[in-house]
């Protein structure tokens, strides 16, 4: 006791003098660091030593935080006390906030009562002790066989992170019995991330995603990780700039792991997915601006509300267009490196429109009268579809309705401009 | 010799039963936790979900901020009165009580925040005024409110910087915790503050869950912290929140091990208590804690279900 006093003490001492200092390294910065931050050797509560009832109970007790107030860096999802009535989800990340997942609404339209459940805005993970439950509509992943009852976070990502990259031009390894790969040094997901050392050290992938060799229920991945870099200040409102989230190529043939009927090359009729703009689309896509205005051009073309690929995993090239931090910012310079992938539609985790779409598309109009349309504007109920005009802003990750026309369509016509 | 028999049966029975009945105590290094209720109303334990908790112990009631609405309850943990905010308008995010019974709530519209004073039925009165702000604080987006001894303490979880201010808002003090704690300035919203409280003596209790810390800091700007990483009695796997108790003890949770820590004044473990599940007394997910004036701690929870109370005692 005496000498665990002194040691406190002393411990306690040096803090005042020199400063506590040190590093805040999150669990996984490219890889894997803090195991206690999940498992415990001697008093597990579930499989795989975890202290938590599931897996994604266990990464929410981290990238979810009650204390939140607005977009907080690695956050992906709100905490359901500040999801009552008229309060949406607060994070802005790209992949989107989980917690649209909770938001359900209910309007009438032509008579017709219309109860459009949260479940549908997205991929519904598992998170018991976080109030996440299994998607009672699809019992399987659309255009798949992945069992909607085993979806987790780690479903897509990697949480020890295997596959890393080691050089700029996207070269993709893991670590195999009789092989040895650098070790991860650092994180590769942003375009502020130290690049990776020639024949010393490695990157994480984007994101940690999994990739071939992983297994998900009864999926295996058969791809690699996506290409993919990130501004470093992800997760924040686009009242004012866009986030650039600059893919590279992947990321379609990496969805299609478990959604393979949803991808191109399964042959069926379905939109195109990993296909390269035709010269109508890349032209519409640098033209559009907003319904009825065909001014733009491809200097400030670029909308992350619909972005593409561009078909290669020059890391160079990517870090350079994730920089980006102002609101207009380049579209494609040739059809050629434009290429469309689910996420052009659609986000990872999850949106505040159903199919984790993007963009409202269950009614002529996203905006209305000049207006986001809302239970409390006024707006027609097919157009306000049970929210506010807040949360309807706030589904467009703060937006202003300016940057749409007064009756602003589809989104779709970002790249078909039908309207 | 029958008739004793019998009567020994029946009191072993008796005994049995009433052990089937009771949640037996948890006891080490001299503190005991027995766990009494949760906060309820007439449907039962009201399921909240990691909601923000405020003791008003001179009136022997708690608040509790869930979804933009505010129960209060009584001393016997039963709600009494309930009053929810348009969340058009405000946007509440915590929320204290001053010496006259009023309450402080800190509200967000849109990105830009205020403190309010409200009676006691959540009605408006007026607004406090943050003023004398220096810029390196005037980008702050509280989370946390507390009220200490007259002073108001606005806490940015986030950015990691708290605002000291008099009763009427005027600024008195600022910390930075990332130069406090002389992190990478690169790494500011990737850290960020865990719990927060302030203690009788006007420290700032915080913790950082990614550092598995806790932290004392002094109002003359002076930092101690204690805690380490593992998953063993008394190290930090998700340090949550963090409170003291009527002996000046450091009352920490864990989210991810289901239990609250007790550490000495001189940071030395005492004993935890609680466990990961689902029976009475359990813990999931303890995010917050609060002790009131009469020995009964207050922990928040994740899978609604709610607020546990517990009396601790101490030998």
């Amino acid at each position: 006791m005496k000498g665990m006093k002194a040691s406190v003490a002393i411990v306690a001492a040096a803090s005042l003098l020199i400063g506590l200092g040190g590093v805040a390294y999150a669990f996984h910065s490219g890889g894997v660091a803090e195991c206690e931050g999940c498992h415990s050797m001697h008093n597990p509560m579930s499989g795989a030593l975890l202290t938590k009832s599931d897996a994604s109970s266990t990464c929410l007790n981290c990238h979810e935080n009650p204390n939140d107030t607005g977009p907080s860096s690695y956050h992906v999802s709100t905490a359901e006390a500040k999801l009552g009535a008229g309060q949406a989800p607060l994070q802005r990340s790209p992949g989107g906030d989980f917690g649209w997942l909770k938001k359900s609404y209910t309007f009438t339209v032509r008579g017709t009562v219309n109860n459009e459940a949260g479940q549908t805005h997205g991929h519904n993970i598992i998170a018991k002790d976080y109030n996440y439950s299994v998607d009672t509509d699809f019992s399987q992943a659309p255009g798949g066989s992945f069992n909607s009852s085993s979806l987790s976070c780690i479903s897509c990502h990697d949480q020890h992170s295997a596959w890393r990259r080691t050089d700029m031009s996207g070269t993709l390894v893991k670590p195999e019995i009789g092989k040895a790969v650098p070790p991860i040094a650092n994180s590769g997901s942003y375009h502020s991330s130290a690049d990776p050392i020639s024949g010393s050290t490695a990157v994480g992938v984007f994101r940690l995603l999994a990739g071939k060799g992983w297994v998900a229920d009864n999926v295996t991945f058969d791809v690699e990780p996506p290409h993919v870099v990130v501004n470093s200040s992800y997760n924040r409102t686009e009242a004012t700039s866009q986030v650039r989230d600059a893919y590279g190529k992947g990321m379609g043939e990496w969805c299609a792991t478990c959604h393979p009927d949803m991808h191109t090359n399964s042959g069926r009729l379905v939109h195109p997915v990993t296909q390269q703009f035709n010269d109508t689309v890349f032209t519409n896509y640098n033209a559009y601006v907003k319904s009825g205005d065909l001014t733009g051009d491809q200097t400030k073309s670029y909308s992350s509300l619909a972005p593409y690929e561009i078909g290669a995993s020059d890391y160079a090239v990517l870090k350079t267009q994730a920089s980006y931090t102002v609101k207009q910012q380049p579209g494609p310079a040739s059809a050629s490196e434009a290429v469309v992938m689910c996420l052009s539609c659609h986000r990872a985790h999850a949106t505040g429109w159903p199919d984790g779409l993007r963009w409202m598309y269950q009614a002529e109009f996203m905006t209305y009268n000049g207006m986001y349309p809302g239970t409390d504007n006024g707006a027609p109920a097919q157009f306000a579809r049970g929210r506010t005009a807040a949360e309807a802003q706030a589904a467009y990750y703060d937006r202003p309705v300016t940057d749409f026309a007064n009756y602003q369509r589809m989104f779709c016509n970002k790249c078909h401009a039908k309207d | 010799m029958n008739r004793r028999i019998t009567y020994c049966c029946v009191l072993a029975v008796a005994a049995a039963l009433s052990g089937a009945f009771l949640v037996p105590a948890d006891v080490w290094g001299g503190v005991t936790a027995h766990y009494l209720y949760n906060l309820s109303d007439f449907n039962g334990t009201v399921p909240y979900d990691s909601p923000r908790i405020f003791i008003d112990s001179d009136r022997s009631e708690v608040y509790v901020l869930h979804m933009n609405a505010v129960g209060v309850f009584n001393d016997a943990g039963m709600e009494i009165f309930r009053f929810s905010y348009e969340p058009d308008t405000n946007t509440v995010t915590d929320l204290t009580v001053d010496e006259q019974g009023d309450i402080l709530v800190l509200s967000y519209q849109g990105p830009y925040y205020r403190v309010v004073r409200c009676n006691f039925r959540g009605e408006l009165k007026d607004a406090i005024a943050i003023t004398d702000v220096p810029k390196e604080f005037s980008s702050l987006m509280p989370s946390r409110l507390v009220r200490r001894m007259g002073k108001l303490y606005l806490a940015d979880a986030n950015s990691m910087k708290i605002v000291v201010t008099d009763g009427n808002g005027r600024f008195l003090q600022g910390f930075d915790l990332v130069q406090v704690l002389q992190l990478r300035e690169q790494d500011r919203n990737s850290t960020g503050i865990t719990g927060f409280n302030v203690d009788p003596e006007g420290n700032m209790l915080f913790t950082i869950s990614v550092l598995f810390s806790a932290y004392r800091l002094s109002p003359d700007g002076a930092l101690e912290s204690f805690g380490q990483p593992g998953s063993a009695p008394g190290k930090f796997n998700i340090v949550g929140g963090i409170a003291t108790d009527r002996r000046g003890n450091y009352l920490v949770t864990d989210v991810l091990k289901g239990v609250v820590m007790v550490f000495d004044r001189d940071f030395r473990f005492l004993t935890q208590f609680g466990t990961y599940g689902t029976k009475p007394g359990d813990l999931i997910g303890p995010k917050d804690l609060h002790m009131d004036g009469q020995g009964r701690l207050y922990v928040t929870q994740g899978r609604k279900r709610g607020v546990s109370v517990f009396r601790l005692a101490y030998d």
